[in-house]
Order: structure tokens, then C-alpha cells, then sequence
């Protein structure tokens, strides 16, 4: 594979696998991984990289917290968790 | 315009994931709880001026950012302007192994992956100076696009690219680095012959 397409498409790692590549070039690195192992390998490296930055970021609130954030928002705006109930 | 009757139904669904956010930003469970607390009282005040059918999920992000920023840059002087110099491409996948084609199975620098723990993975994030940490955060945890990032940090598209890349880059710096301390690199990797 000639090195000067592996470098253009490492240097477009993040934009594809953020989704912000236009349909060709999308489509023009896809056929290029399709025939190289090494960028493929790379592309897959970054993209599981994304992933696991995303699980391990994720963490869900104690129930609690939510609580206090209701409770908080009716004690400032009396009107706030009413409108349900109060039909319009 | 919207209602604001209609608040509690469609905006409160997103506040574990500010939550979320506003941990990675402040570091810490009180501040966390303060920002989005605010936030929300905000954005209850504000909701008849927003555009319904727009992104709400970025216009509450938009309020939450600003809040963190208005909140903390008083009080910490703005952050200086760490040069991490130039990282280079794939600064992590290089050293986690050379770049031997890999068959269709998961490979050996996938395998360290893996083996990073929460813990090691929010402090390599929290770590990152802030203009770096926010983009990394609204685009990697949140999903957020490259223009919905520029208008929730108010900042050129451009400069959302820029400081995207070099902060993952930041960040694969310094997986490396626990990767180098945890001994996660080289031969284990590979498990016993």
C-alpha cells in the first residue's frame, strides 16, 4: 500500500469516525481499509479507543441527586412539576 | 417558543447526563450537583425563549458550560496554555505495539484497551487543561457534532477540530503513561507462549 494513502487516511482518523466526512471521502476510506491491514488495525484502535472513553465516562446519578435537583426546582419556581395536573 | 409547562416533560430526561458532564468538568460530586442544580433553574427561567425544534439537549449544555465557566474561571485564574508540542498520529496504537497487520480477531493494542479502568480513564481525562476537556467530553462521551460543539462552547468550527485532536491526543498520552505504570505494555499483553 502506498504510504503517502495510509497517511492521508490516518490523518482523516477522527473525522471519520466522528462523522464528519462527506459521503466521497467516507466511501474513498472505506475501500482503502477494506485493502489494508495496518490502517484498518489503526482505525479500529482509535474508534474502540471512542468507545471506551465513552463507558467509563458515563456515570449515572444517585437517585438522590435527582431528588434534590426536583426538589430544588420546585422550592425556587412554584410552579415547576405542577403543569401536569393543572392540564392546560 | 416553548412552553414552560412543557419543561418537566422534555428537558428533565437529559439531567443524569448533565450530571454526568458536569462531574467530568468540576471533579468533583458537590460542584457537579451545584452547576447542574443552577443550570436547570436557568433553563426553566429561559425555556419560553427556546426554539422549539431546535436542539434542546445542546441548549441545555449550552446553559450548563457557561454556568461551569462563569462559576470557576473566578475563581481559578484562567488556565495556562499547556503546550503539549506536537503528538504525533496514532501516538498510542504505536506504542501499545507495532503495527502488525492484525487478522479479523480483536488485536493485542485492543486487548490494552480494555484493561484501562474507569478510574484511569477519568483521570487522564480531568487532567486535560479545560480548552481541550470540553470538546473531548461534548464530542466523545456526549456525541455531540463538531457545530453543535462549536455553538454549545461558542468558539469557531475550527477551533472545535483543533483542540478535538490535540486533546485526544493529549489523552492518548497520558493512557500511556498509566498503560507504563500499570504495567499494561509489551510482553503481558501478549500472554505466555
Amino acid at each position: 500500500m502506498s504510504k503517502h494513502i495510509c497517511e492521508d487516511a490516518v490523518a482523516e482518523v477522527y473525522f471519520y469516525l466522528d462523522g464528519e466526512l462527506g459521503r466521497l471521502k467516507k466511501a474513498r476510506i472505506k475501500r482503502h481499509l477494506k485493502k489494508c491491514p495496518p490502517c484498518m488495525g489503526a482505525f479500529s484502535f482509535e474508534s474502540r479507543l471512542k468507545s471506551i472513553v465513552q463507558e467509563r465516562l458515563r456515570e449515572e446519578p444517585r437517585p438522590e441527586v435527582m431528588d434534590r435537583l426536583r426538589a430544588f426546582l420546585e422550592e425556587k419556581e412554584p410552579g415547576f412539576g405542577k403543569q401536569t395536573s393543572a392540564g392546560s | 417558543m416553548a412552553d414552560q409547562a412543557d419543561f418537566e416533560r422534555d428537558a428533565m430526561q437529559y439531567a443524569p447526563q448533565l450530571y454526568s458532564a458536569a462531574l467530568r468538568m468540576t471533579r468533583n460530586t458537590a460542584d457537579a450537583e451545584d452547576v447542574v442544580q443552577e443550570t436547570f433553574l436557568k433553563a426553566y427561567r429561559a425555556y419560553h425563549t427556546f426554539q422549539e425544534g431546535t436542539n434542546l439537549k445542546a441548549w441545555l449544555y449550552r446553559i450548563l458550560t457557561n454556568t461551569y465557566i462563569n462559576r470557576y474561571r473566578k475563581q481559578a485564574k484562567r488556565p495556562t496554555e499547556v503546550d503539549f508540542g506536537e503528538v504525533e498520529d496514532l501516538y498510542l496504537y504505536k506504542r501499545l505495539g507495532a503495527e502488525q497487520p492484525s487478522g479479523a480477531s480483536r488485536s493485542a493494542e485492543e486487548e490494552v484497551l480494555e484493561q484501562f479502568v474507569e478510574a484511569d480513564v477519568k483521570a487522564a481525562v480531568e487532567d486535560l487543561p479545560e480548552h481541550f476537556r470540553m470538546p473531548v467530553l461534548l464530542a466523545d462521551v456526549e456525541g455531540f457534532s463538531y457545530k453543535e460543539i462549536a455553538e454549545i462552547l461558542d468558539i469557531p468550527i475550527g477551533t472545535v477540530m483543533s483542540r478535538l485532536h490535540r486533546g485526544r491526543k493529549a489523552l492518548e498520552k497520558a493512557l500511556w503513561a498509566f498503560a507504563e505504570q500499570h504495567g499494561l505494555t509489551g510482553e503481558q499483553v501478549a500472554g505466555d507462549e
